[in-house]
């Protein structure tokens, strides 16, 4: 019989439908736990990127509406009025800490215009802090997985060759058509792993950049607004 | 679940995952397998010069060799002759290796793979052999000996080898067999050699049956080393040629002795230019085509590229002499090797220093 022949019947038998679903259903259950975990993780990462992109923005465009209110020549008192009633983010939640400081020195009999500005400054630091942690929390997240992701992927795909060799020792049997299947299920979580990845690193890096950005334009804000408060204290003191 | 749209991130993402899951299932469902590899022919052009002088032997052999011959690797235990055309071949003597087969023919029994096709087919036509290998036709002594005179011709006609003994079994008288029989079974180790050697592989193999051997004959591109092919001589390695190939070569002596016949010839008709000295008549070159009857099929060409005029002074008094002489007397002998001798390159004959 000639070779040729018996290779053209014989292969088909040998060849399994190689769907994605076949191969995540034929993988070791390390393999599988590891896809699972990584499918996951994906999910999450996506999650955490549309919610960072869409927080960004919406901080982005309320620094620059409040920015242009804060310079309109609007009398600052009503603007802390009318934000004191809503609950503020970025840079007028910077504004607020700041007016709520001053106004709590104006009280009272005694002014406390002493140490106002030392105050003040450390007033909006904190609430600076507490935004910049409000816009990094979950970007650890994506770093974690920009830089885990292919190793888990890789651990998956390396267990699942170690059991296709295994296999391959057990069965005596080295036919490419044979190491095929398993191979090809390993290195499907090395995909995965990569998926997940790839758009996490990507989305670190900007968002990280972006974050650095806004803390930027904050303090900014914070220092500009603290050198009025204090030089409305200096006027005070002199009046 | 409510979805929060200033948080939308895990429902969105969610969805997102789930979405280019189905879509991977149904378009990413399954690999495309390889296309076939298209099975090529490969292709040699060749000149009608080199058709003609095709020689015996086998295509992936590195040169011609002197004597061309296929590869042999095992001398065949049979001669196995040319039928000389016209003779009888009654009066062939009846060849010693002719027992072993007839031995083989009765004590078939024992081989039913290679026996079944055999009976079914017509006597009359000869089976040519599927091997790759030709072989020449069955020695017409193996004929002599069977009593049917119509068979003969059409195996002589085939070029590839006809397996008579097998087929030409059932006609047999049994009577005349059992005699040889009884003569032949003494000779075992003769019986043994003529039978074929695959079905005994065949049967050895059945048995140890294993999917791992098959994969791994599958899987080898090796090419078979040996042909495997017996004749008369062993030959260890083949001439390059093909195995239909026939064409005469021409030997050195034979050239040397064409090239001594032509100078004979010019060296009456040339005149050597005076005053010129050794080397530059030794440079001059003339390229002659000949035609089968020695006359020339067109004027010869200067062939020597030098320059100097005391060399082209030379090249064209030899030029004209070749004209002049021809046509050449040239045997018949050298008539098949025409190919290799028509075109030919002259150089002054040495003797006229």
């Amino acid at each position: 019989m000639n070779p040729a022949d018996v290779a053209q019947t014989a292969l088909p038998t040998f060849a399994p439908s190689l769907s994605i679903w076949t191969l995540f259903w034929q993988a070791h259950i390390v393999v599988k736990l590891v896809m699972i975990g990584l499918i996951f993780a994906s999910v999450w990462c996506w999650a955490i990127i549309l919610n960072k992109a869409l927080l960004y923005k919406r901080l982005a465009r309320e620094m620059d509406q409040f920015e242009d209110l804060f310079w309109s020549g609007q009398s600052l008192d009503e603007l802390y009025r009318d934000l004191a009633e809503t609950q503020p983010t970025g840079m007028a939640a910077v504004f607020l800490a700041a007016m709520t400081e001053w106004k709590r020195s104006l009280e009272g009999s005694g002014k406390a215009f002493g140490s106002f500005a030392g105050r003040v400054e450390k007033v909006m630091d904190v609430a600076i802090q507490r935004e910049t942690e409000r816009l990094n929390r979950g970007l650890m997240v994506l770093s974690n997985i920009a830089s885990a992701g292919p190793f888990i992927g890789l651990f998956g795909t390396v267990w699942g060759i170690m059991n296709s060799f295994m296999a391959i020792a057990a069965s005596k049997n080295t036919s490419l058509a044979v190491v095929a299947p398993g191979i090809s299920e390993s290195l499907f979580a090395t995909a995965i792993g990569l998926v997940a990845a790839i758009p996490a690193v990507i989305a670190y890096n900007s968002f990280h950049a972006r974050v650095l950005n806004l803390q930027t334009r904050l303090e900014g804000f914070a220092d500009e607004f603290s050198a009025i408060l204090s030089r409305q204290v200096d006027q005070r003191l002199a009046a | 679940m409510k979805i929060d749209w200033s948080e939308p991130g895990l429902p969105l993402s969610a969805a997102a995952h789930a979405a280019l899951l189905v879509v991977s299932l149904i378009g990413l469902s399954s690999a495309q397998p390889f296309a076939d590899a298209e099975e090529t022919l490969p292709v040699e052009i060749i000149t009608s010069d080199q058709f003609s002088a095709m020689t015996k032997g086998e295509k992936t052999a590195k040169e011609v060799q002197p004597a061309p011959k296929p590869r042999i690797d095992k001398v065949a235990e049979t001669e196995q002759l040319k039928p000389t055309q016209g003779a009888d071949p009654t009066d062939v003597p009846t060849p010693p290796a002719r027992a072993p087969e007839i031995s083989d023919a009765t004590s078939a029994p024992p081989l039913p793979p290679t026996r079944p096709p055999d009976p079914v087919k017509p006597e009359p036509k000869p089976e040519p052999q599927k091997t790759a290998e030709p072989q020449k036709p069955e020695p017409p002594k193996v004929d002599a000996e069977i009593p049917k005179p119509p068979e003969k011709p059409q195996p002589q006609k085939l070029a590839k080898a006809p397996d008579p003994p097998k087929e030409l079994e059932k006609p047999k008288p049994q009577p005349p067999q059992f005699d040889k029989i009884a003569q032949l079974l003494e000779q075992k180790k003769v019986e043994e050699q003529p039978k074929p050697v695959k079905p005994p592989a065949k049967e050895k193999g059945e048995p140890s049956f294993s999917t791992s051997a098959i994969e791994k004959l599958l899987v080898s591109k090796e090419k078979p080393q040996a042909s495997g092919s017996v004749g008369a001589q062993l030959q260890k390695t083949a001439s390059l040629g093909t195995q239909t190939g026939n064409a005469p070569k021409l030997s050195p002596s034979m050239r040397d002795a064409l090239a001594g016949l032509l100078k004979d010839q010019v060296q009456k008709c040339f005149d050597i230019p005076p005053g010129l000295d050794e080397t530059k008549i030794q440079q001059a070159q003339v390229r002659v085509v000949f035609k089968e009857d020695g006359s020339l099929a067109e004027r010869p060409q200067v062939a020597s590229s030098s320059s100097d005029p005391g060399v082209r002074a030379v090249a064209g008094a030899l030029q004209r002499a070749i004209m002049r002489c021809a046509p050449y007397q040239i045997p018949a002998q050298f008539l098949p090797t025409f190919n290799e001798w028509k075109d030919t390159l002259f150089t002054p004959p040495e003797s006229l220093g």
